[in-house]
């Protein structure tokens, strides 16, 4: 087990830095299961090292550490979604990131920024397993196997997912003009 | 990208999803202001803890309470055959003039004169059966 199991001062600042070291992944999942908005990922990453350091959630060494925290955000995550279905609150649709209308050349920076944002902005309409499934696979360098863990899904369920996410957002990428290559 | 085969595709999504990481991390809040903001959640949940289940205990307290002292003398009700009667049918007969059949009529007495009522009900029995 590593030092995230242990309760003394010394674990809890070994668990500061296996955090901090993971931080921008965890944001990017946090993102991810936020269906990319940015307001409610920080809320959900908030929420969730809260968690992790109040000892509500646990590290017990079933799986790898950077799997435990992916699972504690989306759990933290889908309580935020709960609650805000609960409390009818006006939903944060994803705004911004618009994309182009013409798809830009492939070698320069504004084209790689336009084509995150265009990755972004098609992500939000895939379903939300898919979208886990491929964050985990592409962003992360997961495998599906381990992705299925971190999503706490069979692996059967998890490559079902992979397949049709993959398709779906090779569809909307289309759509939206973005060519391959 | 339509005639691209699964291998570049992949190649291509993995491509996409580089790109968006990198400008992720770009965006990504610094990661001591999140701790530090994560903290202060904490000592927030834990100051208000106390209080809110001190709170609880005394709303659960002053519910027991209520329970006990305003059921005690409360009215009861009763089917005639539950109220241990020796015998029920002569009450469950002289009541029948008010439209009750006998398995419906209900006795209401308080809890405390309990005793002096049932004397009451059984003696307006027997009256009921010389008569």
């Amino acid at each position: 087990m590593t030092p995230a199991g242990d309760s003394s001062e010394g674990g809890a600042q070994a668990l500061r830095d296996q955090i901090g070291t993971l931080h921008a992944a965890a944001y990017g999942w946090a993102l991810t299961c936020c269906r990319r908005d940015h307001h409610d990922a920080e809320e959900v990453l908030q929420d969730s090292y809260a968690k992790v350091m109040s000892g509500r959630a646990k590290f017990d060494g079933r799986s790898g550490f950077k799997t435990w925290l992916f699972g504690v955000i989306r759990r933290t995550a889908m309580e935020h979604r709960r609650r805000s279905l609960v409390r009818k609150l006006s939903f944060r649709r994803y705004q911004g990131e618009s994309s182009p209308s013409v798809p830009p050349a492939p070698d320069d920076a504004a084209s790689r920024a336009a084509r995150a944002a265009a990755v972004a902005d098609a992500l939000p309409e895939l379903a939300i397993r898919q979208h886990e499934v491929l964050h985990l696979v592409f962003y992360e360098g997961l495998s599906v196997g381990e992705a299925a863990d971190a999503m706490g899904v069979s692996l059967g369920t998890a490559r079902l997912h992979y397949h049709r996410g993959k398709k779906r957002l090779l569809k909307l990428l289309d759509e939206r003009g973005f060519a391959h290559g | 990208m339509g005639d691209a085969q699964p291998d570049d595709r992949e190649r291509e999504l993995s491509n996409l999803f580089k790109e968006l990481r990198d400008r992720d991390q770009e965006n990504a809040p610094p990661f001591a202001t999140t701790w530090a903001r994560a903290a202060s959640r904490v000592q927030q949940k834990t100051a208000w803890r106390p209080a809110a289940v001190g709170g609880f205990g005394l709303v659960a307290a002053a519910a027991a309470l209520l329970i006990v002292f305003g059921t005690r003398d409360a009215p009861r009700q009763a089917t005639v055959y539950e109220v241990g009667l020796p015998d029920p049918e002569p009450l469950a007969f002289l009541l029948s003039p008010t439209g009750f059949d006998a398995v419906d009529v209900t006795v209401s007495f308080d809890s405390r004169p309990f005793r002096y009522q049932l004397d009451e009900i059984l003696e307006a029995a027997q009256e009921g059966e010389r008569l």
